[in-house]
């Protein structure tokens, strides 16, 4: 949790700079369309989480959130959970058989990973060796930015429930089927049928414990920026109730001189607040072992969907009806926490692992 | 929390020497009193803290020079930690947290050489005179009065809700002394012995039945010149700057955690209807789940607001919500406790011989936690406070 003064230095630096980028290339409007149209593949930020020697930035994972942070401000509709976060976590496959070179591919946004899970409440996705080659089957879960991926993290298991990690390249397979959705906040996202895909053997970056124990940590990546974009967005919601508070007049006073009113927003600030702590020490725990990170993580995507996702309803009830509008900021704040409460496993599913 | 990631080795040494060094000095006796009771005797406090000043740890946040170990906020977080673990007992929180600092921040020389030493020991024991019947969250209201005399002061009014005033020695009293300005700027602090003739007491019996706090009647009872701390009319000053000078200390974190522990264990322990241990049961499974991602985000909280003084900073308005979190997760805690004990935790043996027992314990405490989203600034007072600073409505 604490940060040297050096880093502190760095972190404000990449802060202003992700924080202008967004506000002046990708502000928010309520038409939808994003002002700008700028990419932050522009920013060299795809892969950040990479070492050097893989063309990445080698900043650590606190500094990636951080920027995921920042475009969540903005309800930015990329997501940068896979091309930030989950690429934070990659440098350790680089030795597996072709991962290194798309690796090196990554910062420069032509090669770009998702991580594939199944559908929880559906059997695994299932990988199948058979000599050379290995076959998946399977519907998976939503994937954020599944369509524009140029690679698969697929997250599976063989037939003796062993848990198994392969790299699927989406245009050199046969048998794998996107279907596009569009997600409650505006977002897009897919679903991946595996219709018995084959792929190279090679392909299976790890198997058994080891695949596990991968597949545990990158899920815990996704979901740690998921939160930490959720963060951004609570943020920015925050400072829009809080100027229609002040200006917003009734019974000749503003709103935010009511009590009941500012005590409802002071319920709201001590879940963000908490909010915030929780994903400070979900950061820290990822230099730890994995059963404190994977609780870490819980906590905070559990603690999201309950009291971030009530504080953001908050805001809406305090602003009143305008919130309710398509073309008002903070009713597209809940629906962004709503989305993402229920990506990765909703607060259900983290409670449990918590216990 | 069990993340070694957010300390330092030295940290984490730190903390075991402490621990094993609490688990040694503790006698077991008192361990076991601190399970089984919410208010502990006059003699047991002083007994725990003058084995706690033996090591010199009795002031625990206190620097070097009054006395104090001269612990860094984390290393002072981790010897909550181990103490809580530990099941020390609390010691008298009105001299150690509010008088010493108090005393060695606006006190005079004569002040702190006459009263820090008994604080250390433990063999003065201190209580709060600041709330009135007339003036509780509205403090600044309070019509105790001082009169100035050629010797010294005359006090008289009335005090409410004094904890431990019965056993206390001393008083730390904020009366008025000039009625001509604005409440808060006519008000100074005063120190009184619970001794001194026209002083009386009469207890408060709170609804756990017990009896730990007390109205406090002053009749025309005199004061040297000396019981004045610091200057005349800064007594609102120095009292809010107390509030503000062990925040996480509100947010009793370390009991929270110890204790959600201990229920969890006696859920393990307790059978559902179906012959299943509580724990497992879906429903309590939920509700202890719940609680512990409250117990680490009230701990994530705390400790980023020491990650912030460790660096020397001044904590942001974060700092204001530690009260309302943690006061009322410790009222969740008790609650579930009320759950997992159910008809054992309403009923006593009519024949009066009730042996202590977990479930005893946990109605008492559950009983007088009502309190805690009350006292040191009611809930409703810090979300307004909130409002204000932290979010500027």
């Amino acid at each position: 949790m604490r940060r040297s003064e050096e880093k502190m230095e760095e972190d404000r630096l990449l802060r202003d700079s992700a924080r202008r980028f967004f506000e002046e290339q990708r502000a928010w409007s309520p038409t939808g369309k994003h002002n700008g149209q700028a990419a932050y593949l522009d920013m060299g930020w795809p892969g950040m989480g990479l070492p050097e020697e893989l063309g990445g930035m080698g900043a650590d994972l606190s500094q990636c959130l951080m920027a995921v942070e920042e475009g969540g401000r903005v309800l930015l509709p990329d997501w940068l959970i896979d091309d930030v976060a989950l690429t934070a976590g990659l440098a350790p496959l680089c030795d597996k058989s072709g991962m290194g070179d798309l690796l090196g591919r990554v910062p420069s946004g032509s090669v770009r990973f998702v991580l594939v899970t199944g559908d929880r409440r559906h059997p695994p996705l299932r990988l199948a060796k058979n000599g050379t080659d290995a076959t998946v089957t399977g519907r998976s879960g939503l994937v954020p930015d599944a369509l524009r991926a140029t690679h698969l993290l697929v997250c599976a298991e063989n037939a003796e429930g062993e848990a198994q990690l392969a790299a699927i390249a989406v245009d050199a397979a046969d048998g794998v089927h996107r279907e596009a959705y569009h997600l409650m906040d505006g977002r897009k996202a897919g679903i991946l049928s595996f219709d018995g895909a084959a792929i190279p053997a090679g392909n299976v970056l790890a198997s058994g414990e080891e695949a596990r124990q991968r597949i545990a940590e990158l899920t815990d990546l996704c979901t740690a920026g998921l939160v930490a974009d959720c963060i951004g967005a609570l943020d920015a919601g925050f400072s829009a109730t809080i100027d229609h508070l002040k200006t917003r007049k009734q019974f000749g006073q503003p709103l935010s001189a009511f009590q009941a009113v500012q005590h409802l927003m002071a319920d709201a600030y001590c879940d963000r607040e908490n909010l915030r702590s929780l994903t400070i020490a979900m950061t820290a725990a990822f230099d730890g072992p994995a059963d404190e990170r994977r609780k870490a993580v819980s906590a905070a995507k559990a603690y999201l969907g309950r009291n971030g996702l009530a504080a953001a309803s908050r805001c809406i009830q305090v602003c009143g009806g305008i919130a309710m509008t398509e073309e008002y900021f903070v009713g597209h704040v809940y629906k962004r926490l709503q989305t993402t409460a229920a990506l990765f496993g909703n607060a259900e599913d983290h409670l449990a692992t918590l216990m | 929390m069990t993340m070694d990631s957010l300390f330092t080795a030295e940290e984490q040494a730190f903390r075991d020497r402490v621990g094993s060094a609490l688990r040694d000095m503790l006698p077991a006796d008192l361990a076991e009193k601190t399970r089984n009771s919410v208010h502990l005797s006059r003699e047991d406090m002083a007994r725990w803290n003058r084995i706690l000043h033996g090591k010199g740890w009795s002031a625990h946040h206190w620097p070097q020079e009054h006395g104090g170990p001269g612990w860094s906020p984390m290393e002072r977080y981790l010897f909550e930690s181990e103490y809580a673990n530990a099941d020390a007992p609390p010691i008298s929180v009105f001299g150690v947290y509010l008088v010493g600092p108090t005393l060695y921040t606006f006190g005079s020389q004569a002040q702190k050489d006459r009263y820090l030493p008994g604080i250390l020991t433990g063999d003065e024991f201190w209580c709060q005179g600041y709330s009135e019947p007339e003036a509780g969250s509205d403090l600044a209201a309070l019509r105790t009065t001082a009169r100035k005399t050629e010797t010294g002061w005359v006090i008289n009014g009335q005090k409410a809700w004094t904890t431990e005033g019965h056993f206390a020695d001393l008083m730390i009293c904020l009366a008025r002394t000039d009625s001509t300005v604005k409440q808060q700027a006519g008000l100074s602090l005063f120190i009184v012995p619970m001794d001194a003739p026209g002083l009386k007491i009469s207890p408060v019996i709170t609804i756990d039945g017990a009896h730990s706090v007390n109205e406090v009647f002053l009749d025309n009872v005199e004061v040297p010149e000396d019981a004045l701390i610091g200057e005349e009319n800064k007594g609102w000053t120095y009292a809010k700057f107390l509030l503000n000078h062990e925040r996480t200390n509100n947010a009793q974190v370390h009991r929270s955690r110890r204790e959600f522990e201990r229920l969890k264990r006696s859920a393990a322990e307790t059978l559902d209807g179906d012959g299943r241990p509580l724990l497992d049961n879906p429903a309590f499974r939920r509700r202890f789940a719940i609680i512990e991602m409250e117990v680490r985000a009230l701990e994530a909280t705390v400790l980023r607001i020491l990650a912030v003084q460790t660096g020397g900073k001044e904590p942001g308005p974060e700092t204001s919500i530690v009260k309302v979190i943690g006061s009322r997760l410790q009222q969740m805690i008790s609650e579930l406790a009320m759950d997992v004990f159910a008809e054992r935790a309403i009923a006593v043996p009519a024949n009066g011989l009730n042996a202590p027992s977990d479930a005893a314990a946990w109605a008492e405490r559950h009983l007088f936690r009502r309190v805690v989203t009350i006292y040191a600034g009611s809930n409703e007072i810090q979300k307004t406070i909130i409002a204000r600073t932290a979010l500027g409505l």
